[in-house]
């Protein structure tokens, strides 16, 4: 019992970890139904940045963080400025749009391995980050508390601006309805670049986190795309709520599975469990029918 | 000239690659990042029962192909309910599976050291041991390959396919199989994605799980995107650009952890500017559905034409 609820511990690190991806993901999705593969691009960078300002410019690391975390988000927006509504214009759709942004992940990924080759790039935060916190029989590190306390904090704040504030309310008109949104005279602009810099902010902070816990490596940045896109699939699109549930729920399980396999297949058991659950219900996972429709935008 | 010889084999076998997921998606509309795992399970399944069980070369490639279509198989189940950015997914999740399971069944595929001491095949009087001998086999294999696709392509059986690419309520109003046709088509592109991976184990004498990587299918995904996945020679002529920009690479002196980066970063970068100049490929043609969503988004005067010329 004790070694489960140590697992869940555990589990509920890696669920901060997803749910931060998830839930800038399904803020994009939700909005501009871009399949934006390039956002593991943008977590990684993160976690490369800092490594390059801690060990290479000697800065101190909570600065090198921030830094890491702006140019990350504005490497999103610029993403999606200089690229998808340039395309967009020009016709280009869904698997279009997929394809740049495979382009451009393939691209920064590579760069960054280039410079720093394939090891992994582990910037140190300081000695308080692995400092290990007894919680009766249990423990967690400081930074995996501080993760967990940023994931409920930064998607709470989330949900509440989506609720209350005009800029919330402005996403959510576009979401609903890019042209009546055009119609109102209101800038999908605007929009586009408020949703990627807030989903950047969000995927770059768990970028952060995975090198400073483990190191950033080529590839890592698809894994964690591709669990975040799962989640985002199986709590429903758009919904940052379902998307903040399932992340928990996926990392717990991985590490609560730890109990009958090997750590190499628990991440191969989530996909086959989630392969599982869409080919058996796709319309059972939320309430939103399967969108087919894809949204202009500009 | 063994230059050559390894270049043109390469080319071969990747075009089989390349041709076989053209079929599947350039003309289905199956968009799948899984083709390296379908690959990779036919190298391993032949290596495995060639080196490990001491089988003979021919049961063994039999064997291997069935099995990579019956993975083709197992991979269309999702493709009957998710479409779009869900099967996407589901490809990528297979890919990802796959891969691990090369990693770590070490029992069957030896872990991350591979399989080494692979033997290329002899049919009766006919060897294929030396490199030359060997590229012929891959020749006629693409060539094979290539035929088959384009024959099934150009059949009514093809249009069949475009129809349901295009529109699946349309193929299901006329009454096409549309599960069935879907199911075949996964299998029979598998079962070819098998073959080269068989080919390629034969001609490297080694595999290792790094060949059937997430990469290797974004490689192979970028082959019929720059040649043009709607059309056969496209998408071979898309594997041989492929395939020789690495070699020209190996002129310039890099160390291997360079070159191999800086070789994706062209890809990438690739993709990146296809997609703007000439996002249908090299030879391919815009898709009705393509055409008709590219003219709704320009203004409302064209639509309005375009509806026309489409009625």
């Amino acid at each position: 019992m004790t070694l489960f609820v140590q697992l869940v511990l555990n589990g509920l690190v890696a669920g901060s970890l997803y749910a931060l991806m998830a839930a800038g993901l399904a803020l994009i999705l939700g909005a501009t139904m871009h399949f934006h593969i390039a956002h593991a691009a943008v977590f990684a960078s993160a976690g490369y940045l800092t490594y390059i300002c801690t060990a290479f410019l000697g800065l101190h690391p909570a600065l090198s963080a921030l830094l890491a975390i702006a140019v990350a988000v504005l490497m999103g927006m610029g993403i999606v400025r200089f690229l998808y509504v340039p395309l967009t214009r020009r016709g280009g759709a869904g698997f279009i749009l997929f394809l740049v942004s495979l382009g451009v992940l393939v691209v920064l990924d590579n760069i960054f391995t280039i410079g720093l080759g394939a090891r992994p790039a582990k910037p140190g935060l300081g000695e308080w980050f692995g400092h290990v916190q007894q919680l009766g029989p249990w423990s967690l590190t400081w930074g995996q508390l501080l993760i967990i306390l940023l994931s409920f904090g930064l998607v709470a704040g989330l949900i509440v601006c989506l609720e209350k504030t005009q800029a919330g309310k402005l996403v959510k008109a576009y979401s609903g309805n890019p042209e009546f949104f055009q119609l109102f005279g209101r800038k999908p602009m605007t929009v586009l670049l408020l949703v990627y810099a807030v989903g950047s902010f969000f995927g770059a902070i768990a970028g952060v986190y995975v090198a400073a816990d483990t190191g950033m490596l080529p590839g890592l940045g698809e894994q964690f795309f591709i669990i975040a896109i799962m989640v985002v699939f199986i709590g429903g699109i758009g919904s940052v709520r379902g998307a903040f549930l399932a992340a928990m729920l996926l990392g717990v399980l991985q590490h609560v599975l730890l109990l009958w396999m090997g750590s190499e297949w628990t991440l191969a058991a989530v996909f086959i469990a989630f392969l599982a659950l869409i080919t058996i219900s796709p319309q059972g996972l939320h309430k939103l029918s399967l969108p087919t429709r894809r949204r202009r935008l500009a | 000239m063994s230059l050559v010889i390894s270049s043109l084999t390469l080319i071969a076998i990747f075009g089989i690659l390349s041709v076989s997921l053209g079929l599947l998606t350039g003309h289905l509309g199956i968009f799948s990042m899984a083709h390296a795992a379908l690959f990779g399970i036919g190298a391993y399944t032949s290596a495995f029962l060639t080196v490990k069980l001491q089988w003979d070369v021919l049961p063994a490639l039999v064997v291997a192909v069935l099995v990579a279509g019956l993975a083709g198989a197992i991979m269309a189940i999702p493709s009957l309910r998710v479409t779009g950015d869900y099967f996407l997914v589901a490809s990528f999740a297979l890919q990802v599976v796959a891969s691990s399971v090369f990693q770590n069944w070490r029992s069957v595929t030896g872990g991350t050291d591979g399989i080494p001491g692979i033997l290329r095949p002899s049919v009766g009087p006919l060897e294929f041991f030396t490199e030359g001998a060997f590229l012929v086999l891959c020749l006629i294999a693409v060539v094979v390959v290539t035929a088959f696709t384009w024959f099934i392509v150009h059949s009514p059986f093809g249009r069949m396919l475009h129809v349901i690419r295009d529109d699946e309520m349309v193929a299901a109003t006329m009454g096409k199989p549309i599960a069935s046709t879907k199911v075949l088509v996964t299998v029979v592109s598998g079962g070819f994605a098998g073959a080269a991976g068989v080919l390629y184990g034969q001609y490297l004498m080694y595999i290792s799980p790094g060949s059937f990587e997430v990469s290797t299918s974004v490689t192979i995904v970028t082959m019929i995107v720059v040649g043009g996945m709607t059309s056969v020679p496209g998408t071979l002529l898309g594997a041989a650009i492929i395939t020789l920009i690495p070699e020209a690479f190996k002129f310039l002196q890099l160390p291997y952890s360079v070159a191999g980066p800086l070789q994706q970063v062209f890809f990438g970068l690739l993709l990146v500017v296809l997609m703007f100049v000439r996002p249908q490929g090299m030879f391919g043609e815009l898709s009705q559905g393509q055409r008709w969503r590219r003219d709704r988004t320009n203004d409302a005067t064209e639509s309005v034409e375009v509806g026309e010329n489409a009625a």
